[in-house]
């Protein structure tokens, strides 16, 4: 597998919206030695394919914690596969206030948002210390049309968003909290389980207030629902790690038909 | 495909409002599980299609959208695929004053597919009933909830025949509650005994209900859109049914698609091998002149009245004997089915009945009559 360094390039965005220049890439990091390349494109390519992929990813520095990705508005050029940590997405309402519409985890490809009107109708904000690729959709596009599996890939992955944010607004609208907390863990229990970690063990990496704010409930109203779910051993909590004790019961909290 | 520009009735004013329908026949399903084509042969077609057909009217306005693809042979890769190139060829509009309309056998209907084309954009649901004696309620209420659900702004069925049993399943729905269709559409029905009689129940029985009657085999919940553009006069008639978008050019995509442009109707091949290597449709075949006259049928159609008048007027066409000599002989002893006033015709609730026999007798004497009214030669093509 070769190993390129690309030079700096498009740069992701600081907090301030200004561009920065990009460490060099590292030459150790490629899709082909990517652990999540089983899930992120590289899924849909031959193994020597992979390279003419890898060709056109930009690495940059890793985003810290409440760093910009991306500013609603911003034009749209890339989207993004997250390769550790996680990112959140917001908009902004009418009323001026944030409001979360997404948490990417890595293996996950965000910024599909701006594609439909060439710019990000959300923005970006890494939760944590977190890596990302960068992948200039131009580009993608003309690689896609060499490599017919990659850019079916990619209308699965756009399908799979676009039905979940769908989904989304319907739990919303129509769901208990109970129902709404349930869903939002068993979708992240599912997407570490495509990981190959733990469904059952993990870390959650966004904060009460964000949960509350993505799922349209109070900070208060989702510690009382964890609260409850571990009165009932459906779960144990211990700060921002979550065991889940009764999956079956769980899906039945959640009737097991929305991902979050 | 580019229409040529100095084909009379072509209009590519941009702010002309343009519609799209995508079909396939819904045979295809076995026709794939049998190859050697599959549904990514489908797909390119249309692709390629659409991209060749888009240059000189991509920038109009997309008011109008119908989703007439079998679900069962597409996945949502592709589905999200075809949706994605036709907003790069067209200009897909504003959600809500367009009509952006999927269809779905009811078995089809799931809230993964539901949830996928509302993102899509689209906001209107048809659900088609195939060949049945009864309807199935809770399939249908499960259906009607789950557009609901995903704040879908119409559900719609369709009917391939008229059921007796549609205006007790209706009224069943609404006893549980339940939201009823907005519109109720049949499709063209073999002539029978008891698709007449099953006809008259259903058109009584919807009319009882409180539908309007577009035509008389589009039934429309009296709030809909459609019935108030009805009111309105702002009703527009196509190949494709009723719409109140101002749509009446609609580009057809698909294998046994059918586009009108104007005065002229155009027509995809039916079978999958001559449409992935067909250049352009083929001219739909004018033993009709309806091209000439569409503005008296649609007109007919549309407010099941005629403003003769208007037509001696702009055309200078006198209608009404061509009209006697049409219906004369279909009106049954003791029953009107229409009545002139002050140079307006109106259909009487019989003649709306009978709209079907009454258009089809009124078709063959404008036929025989084209060249002796004037400006009513055939438009050469």
């Amino acid at each position: 597998m070769s190993r390129k360094n690309i030079a700096s390039s498009n740069s992701t965005s600081d907090s301030s919206g200004n561009s920065q220049a990009k460490c060099h890439h590292n030459p150790l990091v490629s899709c082909g030695d990517c652990r999540l390349n089983a899930i992120c494109l590289p899924i849909s390519l031959h193994v020597d394919d992979i390279d003419r992929l890898d060709e056109i990813i930009q690495r940059g520095r890793p985003l810290q914690k409440g760093e910009y990705l991306y500013h609603t508005g911003a034009p749209f050029r890339s989207v993004f596969a997250i390769r550790s940590g996680t990112i959140k997405a917001i908009s902004i309402t009418n009323g001026g206030q944030e409001q979360v519409t997404g948490f990417y985890l890595p293996g996950e490809i965000l910024g599909m948002d701006g594609i439909a009107q060439n710019h990000h109708t959300n923005s970006a904000i890494a939760l944590e210390t977190a890596a990302v690729c960068e992948i200039p959709f131009s580009r993608l596009e003309e690689l896609s049309l060499k490599l017919p599996g990659l850019q079916r890939h990619f209308f699965s992955l756009m399908s799979k968003e676009i039905t979940s944010d769908q989904q989304l607004i319907t739990l919303l609208s129509k769901n208990s909290a109970d129902e709404r907390v349930a869903s939002l863990l068993l979708s992240i229990s599912t997407r570490n389980h495509h990981r190959h970690l733990s469904a059952t063990c993990f870390r959650l990496p966004m904060s009460r207030a964000d949960i509350g704010n993505y799922l349209g409930l109070t900070i208060e109203t989702v510690s009382r629902v964890l609260s409850r779910f571990q009165k009932s051993n459906l779960l144990a909590v211990d700060k921002k790690e979550i065991t889940i004790l009764d999956m079956d019961a769980l899906k039945k909290v959640a009737q097991a038909e929305s991902r979050c | 495909m580019a229409i040529p520009a100095n084909v009379c009735g072509f209009s590519a004013a941009p702010h002309t409002p343009l519609g799209i329908s995508l079909y396939a026949p819904g045979e295809y399903s076995r026709i794939f599980a049998a190859g050697p084509y599959t549904s990514r042969h489908l797909v390119e077609g249309l692709l390629r299609e659409l991209q060749l057909r888009s240059p000189g009217i991509g920038q109009r306005k997309v008011s109008w959208l119908d989703w007439q693809l079998p679900q069962s042979i597409l996945d949502s890769a592709d589905v999200t695929e075809i949706m994605y190139f036709l907003g790069r060829c067209y200009s897909l509009g504003e959600v809500n004053s367009c009509r952006y309309s999927v269809t779905f056998d009811l078995e089809d209907f799931n809230e993964v597919r539901a949830a996928l084309f509302k993102g899509l954009g689209f906001n209107s649901v048809e659900i088609r009933i195939e060949d049945c004696k009864t309807l199935n309620l809770p399939a249908l209420l499960r259906s009607i909830s789950i557009a609901a659900d995903f704040h879908y702004q119409h559900v719609n069925l369709t009917l391939t025949r008229p059921l007796a049993s549609l205006v007790k399943t209706l009224k069943q729905l609404s006893a549980r509650g339940s939201t009823l269709p907005h519109c109720v559409s049949l499709g063209r029905f073999p002539c029978s005994a008891e698709n007449s009689r099953n006809f008259d129940a259903l058109f009584t029985g919807m009319t009882t209900l409180g539908y309007r009657v577009l035509g008389n085999d589009c039934f429309v919940s009296s709030d809909s859109a459609l019935a108030r553009a009805q009111r309105q006069r702002q009703l527009c008639l196509t190949n494709h049914g009723y719409n109140c978008q101002g749509v009446t050019d609609i580009i057809g995509l698909g294998p046994g698609n059918s586009s009108s442009w104007g005065s002229l109707h155009r027509q995809n091949p039916r079978q999958l091998p001559a449409y992935l290597t067909a250049q352009s449709p083929d001219r739909i075949p004018s033993g009709l002149p309806a091209h000439n006259f569409k503005p008296v049928l649609a007109q007919l159609l549309c407010y099941h009245n005629l403003d003769l008048t208007y037509f001696r007027r702009r055309y200078q066409w006198n209608l009404l004997p061509l009209i006697e000599q049409a219906w004369s002989q279909l009106q049954p002893p003791g029953r009107v089915l229409y009545s002139i006033r002050q140079g307006e015709l109106r259909l009487t609730a019989a003649g709306v009945r009978s709209l079907a026999i009454l258009c089809d007798a009124l078709i063959e004497h404008l036929r025989a009559a084209t060249g002796t009214l004037p400006g009513s030669a055939s438009v050469a093509e």
